[in-house]
């Protein structure tokens, strides 16, 4: 027991290194950056602002006047100071406690270390009372139990990851402090939400993933937005971000007060015995509703716009935020209320399967036809998160959140892989050209500069598209299948079609960046010749590559966890010997191989300018192309609907308050100035005009108070 | 036999004759004399209801001359304020006619 | 003796400070402002204190844990009286207004500091926190309105002297925007005190005219119908309408929203700080004070517009925030938006008749009441980070900035903060206030609940895209010599934040003040309406 209630150690450790890197020693590298750029030699300082890659750009102005804009790319410093190298060095060591510990929960939960039986329920480990009042209570109440242990250690061992990694990634940028104090404050969000035991607080986790999100996507602050490639400034990027989850979240607090008004409670055990007595259709509405929280965070249709703007973060972060953040925490929160959705009618668990259905294959199509190496991936996870979805979806209450949350943990460590490998390409790129390259179109055959990010890369490829005997073979299949297994037909057909394109869409990009025609190994492992871009790529620092390796075995590994369905749901089970027998999961091989196959026969076989002709030159095909490669015009949809929809009410509402409002007052104000502007006219200032006023109007009275005294009495 | 009648009747016919001075006349020094008759006609009245008072005590029996006085008192300053500000106003504007006398219209 | 009470010391401690600024000269007056300032606030925290370690029970209206009663004025003529009494009090309700209002005040002199003509400036500053603490502690409903119209006067010399010169507004000729925002300001406020007055007096009168003090009506509330003009409403109805009128000006409520905009655009910062901390307040506390408390057959009548119009004003200024082009006047409308929520708490309050929903309803005014003070802190570092901007690059069009996070970057910090306090990020201040009122409310009145929640998205909308269009993106070069924000304009930007983080993560001392003054304004409703 104590082992598990000291568990708000892990809670509050990123809070605490948050805290220590912003007041302490973010000041401190602030404070002394002066000093030691003065120790910097000639050619750090000028390495430094070659990299930071500044120019200016002229704009007209609001008025048409010419203005002159500083683009500022990645800022860097010729040397880090001390505070901002310990800054780094205490998320590392922090978090890094924190993994163990968490790992050791995981192991003592599940019985491999022995005497630390999980109670039924789970462990509370902190709470704090707001305003209870008879039936209804506020509390901050965080608990323990099996699934946020689960996702505990994918949030500590990425975020651990990610840390260790950006110490490369990161190197001299002058927001080195900052980075880390804000990664610290996006792990700690999520172990919030990990760690919450009702809506109150996971909603409070909900708002600060979108506060992390919001201020890591928007961290190079000065730098442009680049319409050739269609990218956003990451200052839009990271709003678009905000607002849209926020989106979700207006559903998601409608449902919490329906739950909330109608039971008197946010706990989620109290709910799960409460909500037997709620009306039926009430229920299943409310849990609707609070699936478009999942909706918003997890980026499923139609709210998975954010997703890839989210990309101009720096790469670890998205790693971060595709991993283990941010768009975990819609699974998990859907997991978490298992029960309550298990509890409304049906149609709460098929909108959910559904969304994630179409988001799959919607997402996958997308893809396909993307040439900016992070969109690839920030499409593939939208689609991978719609495969969880309809694990969550189909599971029912036989098999609980296991295959949704099977997934979403193995899907953390290739998709942490793929981003760390695609951070790991970009950092060799950007030093190779001295700016940003993201286009698949200027890499090519990279495999030969880096062998070790390709390889790693190659194996999460694999992983991601369920080829057999990696991690994503296991929960990816065992997912498809059992969406046949209770009769989603459909769904079934959907996500296995999909699993085709995963394969497809993952290799083509493996292929456009690592190889191509005339490699070796038929194409897979590409020759320095083959590469399309500027300058002498070079593999990264072993403070890259290190996760990177990790992670690959992880990537693997992470599907050997078959006990994940019985240690979430007590009773159920992964059989894993029918898991091999059952035909359905060589289909879905046959089919992933077959995308693979496809992508390999276009991409490794033929010369990447000749497919692009082929295409340009193919109505069909470019139609086709031009769509997915504009997303099905969503964004542009969204454009038109905020600019004209939402923009032009606002100012019908400040043309209502211009001219209706302060009409009528200035309008009443006016008129009695018109009045007063023409009776003033009897005042002459002659004197005796005064005196004949003033005596007829004694005469009046006088005649009035006679004829008063004369007749009324 | 003199009767009050009598005595409000010459105030009225004085007052009406002052005030149709004061509003009718340009010359401001007209107007001032118009006002004086004014007061002077509210001093006859006065001291006609104080002859015929008829109430004890004698104490009351000189209120209305006592009021008269005072009214004699104050327009005598009166009139010198008012006949220096015609002055006054006469050296700034070669004029004592009040019908241009309208500096403080609205 | 009066002056044994530390209340009349709080009441008068300004303008003892004022009288010390105009007589000294100009390099101690400022310090003088600052001192007598500081020890207002000092006095505040120093009755919390005592109150806190004294047990934490702050009381109620009926048994407020400080109080002091004397006879002031006692007018008899035959049946008629005529009776004043120097009534002061605070409970759980009362003070933290009077804490926020030392605090913003003494913030707003810190901030002021490099004002011209200054003595003159602090002088009525400390005049306005007299007035403005006065109807926070008037348990008298007669001296209640007597400082209600005693603010109006510093306020306005404020607006009208310190104001912005440039903006014209051209409906009136060649009127300077401060001229017009100051009679502005004036008219509305008193347009309103009009009908408070009537609604006072035949509330005094119909219930026997002896005394005007707000715990006697408590106990005696006033019944039956009239009838006018073949209208027959509740006499309650009737004095709520003419007492609310007042409040519903001062809150702003739509549509009597109209002078908040203007009046904030030219106003200075300082003051412009204390108009939306406090002024606004006035409004709130006095509908939960007066109305709710003293009238909840007439409140609970009115209850369904009042839900509507607090949705009306939550989306209503939050959407017109959207196209502003000047961030002093978006964070006015902002303002507008965010006491729509104290208006949908207090709507949800008085909702409905009957026991089962108390604890909703509790919650959903225990959300209010935080709501007003969280938007106090808030909303003065918004105007606060406004002014610094606008002290050093004259101006404050949103469109005119780029990416002078590069050069203000402690700037930019506080404001981006601010930015995410307001629209409810939890840890701050506002995400309690607003949580509690939306959940609570749901109980009460269901749809318009839902719909104002959409505020959430707005309100990120119009803040986020205003720093991101002042702070973030490509730098504008024309700004490359703007100095950051000084020692001097930070310590107003960093006490403020400290307090929104405390509330935002420790609400519990705020609600547990709150909370034994509320409890029993729900009981006082709920006996009431049975």
């Amino acid at each position: 027991m104590a082992l598990y209630s000291y568990s708000w150690l892990i809670l509050f450790s990123p809070l605490f290194s948050f805290v220590v890197i912003v007041f302490g020693t973010r000041m401190w590298d602030l404070l002394s950056r002066k000093s030691v750029e003065a120790t910097a030699t000639h050619e750090e300082k000028e390495e430094a602002e070659e990299e930071s890659d500044i120019h200016e750009m002229k704009v007209q102005g609001p008025k048409g006047e010419d203005q002159t804009f500083l683009d500022i790319e990645d800022p860097k410093v010729p040397r880090l100071t001390p505070g901002a190298r310990i800054s780094a060095y205490l998320g590392i060591v922090i978090m890094a406690l924190a993994c163990i510990y968490s790992w050791i929960l995981l192991l003592a939960s599940t019985g491999v270390i022995p005497g630390f039986p999980m109670p039924a329920g789970g462990v509370p480990v902190f709470s704090y009372n707001w305003f209870t009042q008879a039936t209804a209570s506020y509390t901050l109440a965080f608990r323990v139990d099996n699934l946020a242990i689960s996702m505990m250690v994918v949030v500590t061992t990425v975020s651990l990851l990610v840390q260790f990694y950006s110490q490369g990634y990161m190197e001299r940028s002058s927001g080195y402090a900052r980075f880390y104090a804000y990664l610290s404050l996006f792990t700690f969000s999520m172990l919030d939400i990990t760690f919450a035991q009702n809506f109150l607080v996971i909603f409070i986790g909900w708002e600060l993933v979108g506060l992390s999100s919001y201020l890591l996507i928007g961290f190079w602050i000065n730098k442009r937005a680049k319409p050739d490639e269609d990218r956003l400034s990451p200052a839009s990027a990271s709003i678009e971000a905000f607002i849209t989850t926020r989106i979700g979240d207006v559903g998601f607090i409608i449902g919490i007060m329906i739950l909330f008004t109608s039971t008197g409670t946010f706990d989620f055990a109290q709910l799960a015995t409460r909500v037997g007595t709620m009306d039926k259709a009430l229920l299943t509405t409310a849990m609707i509703l609070v699936f478009c929280g999942a909706i918003g965070k997890s980026a499923q249709f139609p709210l998975h716009v954010w997703l890839p703007p989210a990309m101009e973060g720096p790469t670890p972060v998205s790693a971060l935020i595709h991993a283990a953040t941010m768009v975990a925490a819609g699974v998990y929160m859907v997991a978490r209320t298992f029960p309550l959705f298990a509890a409304a009618g049906p149609q709460a668990f098929e909108v959910v399967a559904w969304v994630g259905a179409f988001t799959a294959l919607f997402a996958a199509s997308i893809a396909m036809c993307q040439r900016d190496f992070k969109r690839v991936l920030a499409f593939s996870t939208i689609s991978q998160l719609g495969y969880m979805f309809v694990g969550l979806g189909v599971a029912g209450s036989a098999y609980g959140p296991g295959p949704g949350m099977f997934h979403l943990f193995t899907h953390a460590f290739f998709k942490a892989l793929l981003f760390l490998g695609a951070g790991s390409v970009l950092h060799a790129l950007h030093h190779a050209t001295h700016h940003e390259e993201q286009r698949m179109d200027k890499m090519g055959g990279l495999a030969a500069f880096m062998p070790i990010t390709a390889i790693t890369w190659l194996v999460a490829t694999l992983s991601i598209a369920g080829f057999p005997f990696f991690a994503g073979f296991y929960s990816k299949e065992s997912l498809i299948g059992l969406a046949f297994d209770s009769g989603h037909y459909a769904i079934w057909a959907v996500t296995l079609f999909t699993a085709g394109l995963t394969g497809f869409y993952m290799l083509r990009a493996y292929i456009l960046a690592f190889g191509g025609k005339g490699g070796a190994w038929g194409g897979l492992w590409g020759k320095a010749e083959l590469y399309r871009g500027e300058g002498h790529p070079h593999e990264s620092p072993l403070t890259m590559t290190i996760p990177l390796v990790l992670l690959a075995i992880a990537s693997v590994a992470a599907g050997y966890w078959f006990g994940i369905y019985g240690y979430l749901q007590p009773g159920a089970s992964f059989d894993v010997g029918r898991f091999f027998a059952d035909y359905k999961t060589w289909v879905g091989v046959v089919v992933s191989i077959a995308g693979l196959g496809v992508a390999y026969a276009i991409y490794a076989r033929i010369e990447y300018a000749r497919i692009h002709e082929y295409v340009e030159s193919h109505a069909v095909l470019r139609t086709l192309h031009r769509i997915l490669l504009n997303k099905y015009y969503m964004d542009t949809l969204y454009n038109l609907l905020i600019k004209y929809g939402v923009l032009g009410l606002s100012h019908v509402e400040q043309a209502f308050d211009m001219y209706i409002v302060d009409g009528l007052v200035n309008g009443v104000a006016q008129v009695i100035t018109l009045f007063g502007r023409d009776l003033r006219h009897t005042e002459t200032g002659r004197v005796q005009a005064y005196m004949i006023g003033f005596f007829g109007g004694v005469a009046v009275l006088a005649i009035v108070v006679i004829a008063l005294v004369a007749y009324v009495k | 036999m003199l009767t009050l009648n009598h005595f409000l009747v010459l105030g009225a016919v004085l007052f009406c004759i002052g005030l149709y001075g004061a509003i009718v006349k340009r010359n401001a020094i007209a107007v001032l004399m118009g006002i004086e008759i004014m007061l002077n006609a509210v001093n006859i009245t006065l001291v006609g209801f104080s002859l015929f008072n008829t109430a004890k005590p004698y104490s009351t029996y000189l209120t209305g001359q006592i009021f008269a006085i005072f009214i004699i008192t104050v327009a005598a300053a009166e009139a010198a304020v008012a006949l220096a500000m015609v002055i006054s106003i006469y050296r700034k504007r070669s004029t004592v006619d009040v019908t241009d006398f309208d500096m403080m219209k609205w | 003796m009066i002056f044994t009470s530390d209340l009349t010391w709080i009441l008068f401690l300004p303008v003892l400070g004022a009288l010390a600024v105009l007589a000294t000269p100009v390099r101690i007056a400022r310090w003088m402002a600052l001192l007598f300032s500081a020890a207002t606030f000092a006095l505040s925290l120093a009755i919390f204190i005592r109150i806190a370690v004294n047990g934490y029970n702050f009381g109620s209206l009926a048994n407020p844990a400080d109080s002091y009663n004397a006879p002031w004025i006692n007018f008899n003529a035959g049946s008629f009286h005529f009776v004043v009494n120097y009534f002061l009090g605070v409970d759980g309700l009362a003070l933290p207004m009077v804490i926020l209002n030392a605090l913003l005040t003494m913030l707003a002199i810190i901030g002021g500091w490099h004002k011209t003509r200054v003595k003159e400036y602090m002088a009525l500053i400390l005049l306005l926190e007299t007035g403005v603490m006065g109807v926070f502690i008037s348990l008298d409903l007669f001296l209640f309105f007597l400082f209600w119209e005693v603010e109006l006067a510093p306020m306005f010399l404020l607006i009208g002297i310190w104001g912005n010169e440039h903006i014209k507004h051209t409906v009136f000729g060649d009127m300077p925007g401060r001229i017009y925002s100051a009679w502005k300001f004036l008219l509305y406020t008193f347009f309103g005190s009009i009908f408070m007055l009537a609604g006072i007096l035949l509330l005094y009168f119909n219930e026997g005219g002896t005394t005007a003090s707000m715990q006697f009506f408590l106990t005696h509330m006033p019944g039956g119908n009239v009838s006018f003009l073949g209208i027959t409403m509740s006499l309650q109805l009737l004095i709520f309408l003419l007492i609310y009128l007042a409040f519903a000006i001062k809150i702003p409520m739509f549509p009597f929203h109209t002078w908040l905009p203007d009046a904030h655009t030219d106003a200075p910062t300082e003051v412009s700080v204390i108009l939306a901390g406090i002024l606004l307040k006035m409004g709130a506390y006095g509908l939960i004070r007066i109305c709710l408390t003293l009238l909840p057959v007439g409140i609970q009548q009115f209850s369904g517009w009042l839900a509507i119009l607090a949705v009306i004003n939550i989306l209503y200024g939050a959407g017109i925030c959207l196209v502003q082009t000047d961030m002093k006047r978006l964070i006015a409308y902002s303002s507008v938006s965010h006491m729509g929520v104290v208006l949908l708490g207090v709507a949800a309050a008085a909702g409905l008749t009957g026991t089962a929903q108390l604890a909703f309803r509790t919650a959903a005014l225990t959300g209010a009441s935080i709501q007003m003070f969280s938007h106090g802190i808030i909303t003065g570092l918004l105007f606060f980070c406004v002014g610094v901007i606008y002290d050093h690059a004259h101006t404050r069009e949103i469109a005119v900035f780029g990416g002078v996070a590069r050069v203000m970057p402690v700037l930019a910090t506080f404001f981006t903060f601010a930015g995410l306090a307001s629209l409810g990020l939890p840890g701050l201040a506002g995400f309690v206030a607003e949580y509690m009122t939306f959940t609570a409310s749901f109980k009460i009145w269901a749809a318009v609940t839902a719909a104002s929640v959409f505020t959430m998205i707005l309100t990120a909308s119009y803040l986020l895209w205003m720093l991101k269009r002042v702070f973030y993106g490509p730098f504008n070069l024309k700004w490359k010599l703007l100095p950051d924000a000084t020692l001097r304009e930070s310590l107003p930007l960093i006490s403020l934040a400290s307090v929104i983080v405390l509330v935002g993560i420790y609400p519990a001392f705020l609600i547990n003040m709150l909370n034994p003054s509320l409890t029993a304004i729900m009981q006082t409703v709920t006996t009431a309406l049975h």
